[in-house]
């Protein structure tokens, strides 16, 4: 009896070590597991330091129209920015690449070109878009912080306020439809033909506002025509048959304007009414098919940029990139200013959207542009519109 | 005055939409499928003559470089389409050469771009008569548009040729088996469709500006004035003088309607005419057995 319970007792006794033995030994192979895994953490921690210090290269994104009816506008800008990236890297400190998207001037295309740059390329700063189109249509997906978008020629309106994370160094159209509007006011029958994309309806929208503050002014006719429309002729009969005092040209630059503008000329017969315009045919080139035609026409746009050292500088790009015939000087200004005000802040914060964009928020910059300053807002602040006169084939500014 | 200017600029458009209207009938005829490639087969051969006159070769050339894309093309796709017309498989054909097109027209935007071109710089040599004018393009459009129109109607219905593509039309198996050389007669309509595409898209692109999508916009329209014409040429080109004319005058002579109602204006008219008579315009009612 004894025997057998002794046995049993050592049964026990075996079982129980056993069964501690087993759980130590679980133990310790769950506790050497966590310290592999830290080890690995800390490892790849440690690499990813190492490899972020060795390969300092952040990228920036960029959406702007590379084909399309508005690819001169992204090529000029193409150019602008490789010449000036190529200086920035030069320098001391953290290197960049521009990882350039087509954002082909449309909402959907910029959208696509977004999410390329976010999920693939891991973008978290860019400069987008270039229209307003595009700005508009990447808005809404950088609303939660998932990157910053810092156009450098979207002026529609209602960029304002679009999302915390979107700004524009272009003027707002409310300036160039508000000042469209006065310059107009002197006439008692006016008309407005418009290309259906966000940058010339936002145009459209203010300059209606204002026009009807003038009880003299007439809108005779406003007509609307599809988004790279390429035949016009029944529309301008349509507006001729108004006998209009002053025509409002307002395409979305590029070869739409071209061809609205050449089958304007082909009416020769047509007389009596004064050409107002805005940044479409800014550019002597856009306005060389029809010669003496444009003379005489008024265009609205930003202050010109006479500062020496910009136009000095513009050249210098020119001579070594090439011609750059359809930006102008403005947008080739906020091109320039937009690449420097980034690649400054993410040397001295990191490639962090956040902060990146409150220093943008808070800041004032100084650039080509001027002193650069939101203040709080979408839009650079203190911009005003300025006015040319088309003469001899080139277009003269007229006031500050 | 501006009403003759809303005709003529009407009339333009509505020739270049029969003319592909008729393509789309004669190679109906010859096969029963509707060739929707035609569009981007006139885009491909306009942007030949585009790229021979940007190189600054003589305009014979260029004309000739275009004739012969659009004759290349022409003698792929009826190679792409016999087997289907041979079939007689009209769907799988009209989605073949739809496929054709867009390959067609997404090569043609990845080596010019999709931005405008024009065949010709400057403003276009305007006819003045009166008050009303219009640019040489659109002359020579209206002018060769109608002769076409005339002469395919004459060929179709008073020729020995055009019985025999009607023949075939009819029924391909029993016209082979009376000699008639089938496959040969729908490669030659292929073509002739093919160059009729590259002069009329050639025109569209002088009279405003050269695209990838230029030929589809004319394609969509003559198909759906196919669709109204019925089995009829003749209704097929009434139908297209229809859906241009048509929006055009409501365009026109409504305050708050603007260009860009066209499009809506054109399946509105489409509705409404189908919705009256399914078979079309100028179909013959078929008693059915």
């Amino acid at each position: 009896m004894i025997h057998s319970v002794s046995k049993r007792l050592k049964y026990y006794t075996h079982q129980r070590a056993s069964a501690h033995a087993k759980a130590m030994n679980r133990n310790g192979k769950i506790a050497l597991a966590i310290v592999v895994l830290l080890l690995i953490v800390g490892i790849g921690l440690s690499l990813r330091k190492r490899s972020a210090v060795n390969n300092a290269v952040v990228k920036i994104g960029v959406i702007a129209p590379l084909s399309g009816d508005a690819a001169a506008y992204g090529q000029d800008a193409q150019k602008i920015l490789n010449h000036r990236l190529a200086e920035i890297n030069q320098e001391k400190g953290v290197k960049f690449q521009l990882a350039w998207e087509d954002g082909k001037c449309t909402g959907n295309d910029a959208v696509s070109a977004f999410q390329k740059l976010t999920d693939v390329d891991g973008v978290k700063i860019m400069i987008a878009g270039f229209c307003s189109s595009e700005t508009l249509g990447i808005a809404p997906l950088t609303k939660d912080g998932k990157a910053l978008a810092v156009s450098l020629g979207s002026s529609n309106p209602t960029i304002e306020g679009a999302s915390p994370y979107v700004f524009t160094l272009s003027y707002s159209d409310q300036v160039v439809g508000e000042t469209l509007a006065q310059q107009m006011s002197t006439f008692s029958k006016v008309a407005i033909i418009t290309e259906q994309n966000d940058y010339n309806i936002g145009i459209k929208n203010v300059w209606e506002k204002k026009i009807a503050e003038y009880p003299n002014v007439k809108v005779v006719a406003n007509e609307i025509f599809p988004k790279g429309g390429s035949d016009f002729r029944n529309l301008l009969a349509k507006i001729r048959k108004e006998s209009p005092d002053a025509l409002l040209l307002n395409p979305n630059p590029g070869v739409t304007a071209d061809n609205l503008l050449k089958q304007l000329a082909e009416m020769k017969d047509w007389k009596g009414y004064k050409l107002y315009t805005q940044f479409a045919y800014l550019a002597d080139a856009t306005r060389t098919a029809v010669g003496d035609f444009a003379n005489g026409m008024t265009i609205v746009d930003a202050p010109n940029l006479t500062d020496p050292a910009f136009l000095a500088y513009k050249a210098d790009i020119e001579k070594t990139e090439g011609a750059i015939p359809t930006l102008g000087n403005y947008y080739s200004a906020s091109a320039i200013d937009d690449l420097s005000i980034l690649t400054s802040l993410i040397r001295e914060l990191g490639n962090d959207q956040k902060a990146v964009r409150d220093a943008i928020s808070q800041r004032t910059f100084k650039g080509y542009l001027g002193d650069i300053y939101f203040g709080g807002h979408s839009f650079k602040q203190g911009s005003r519109g300025g006015v040319y006169v088309v003469q001899d084939g080139k277009a003269v500014y007229q006031q500050q | 005055m501006y009403i003759a200017s809303v005709i003529l600029q009407g009339l333009v458009l509505g020739t270049q939409i029969a003319m592909v209207a008729l393509g789309l009938y004669l190679v109906s005829a010859a096969s029963r499928i509707f060739h929707l490639a035609i569009g981007a087969i006139g885009t491909a051969s306009a942007y030949a003559l585009y790229w021979g006159i940007s190189l600054e070769w003589p305009l014979w050339a260029a004309i000739l470089c275009a004739s012969c894309v659009a004759l290349i093309l022409g003698l792929l796709s009826a190679r792409m389409l016999e087997p289907f017309a041979l079939r007689q498989e009209p769907l799988l054909g009209l989605l073949e050469s739809f496929g054709l097109g867009i390959i067609l027209e997404s090569l043609i935007a990845i080596f010019f771009g999709t931005d405008g071109k024009s065949l010709q710089t400057g403003i276009l040599p305007v006819i003045h008569a009166g008050n009303v004018f219009l640019d040489l393009p659109g002359v020579i459009t209206i002018a060769l548009g109608g002769g076409f129109a005339l002469l395919a109607w004459v060929l179709l219905q008073f020729t020995g040729s055009g019985r025999l593509l009607r023949s075939v039309a009819e029924n391909s198996a029993l016209a082979v088996s009376l000699g008639v050389h089938a496959p040969l007669l729908r490669r030659s309509v292929y073509c002739l469709v093919a160059l009729i595409a590259g002069i009329i898209v050639s025109l569209a692109a002088w009279h405003t500006a050269l695209t990838p999508l230029a030929g589809f916009q004319l394609i969509i329209a003559a198909f759906m004035a196919s669709l109204l014409g019925g089995s009829d040429v003749r209704g097929a080109i009434l139908a297209s003088y229809l859906v241009a004319l048509v929006p055009g005058f409501i365009i026109g002579f409504t305050n708050g309607l603007s260009e860009n109602w066209r499009l809506a204006l054109v399946f509105c008219i489409a509705a409404v005419v189908l919705s009256l008579r399914p078979q079309g315009m100028f179909a013959k009612h078929i008693r059915e057995a």
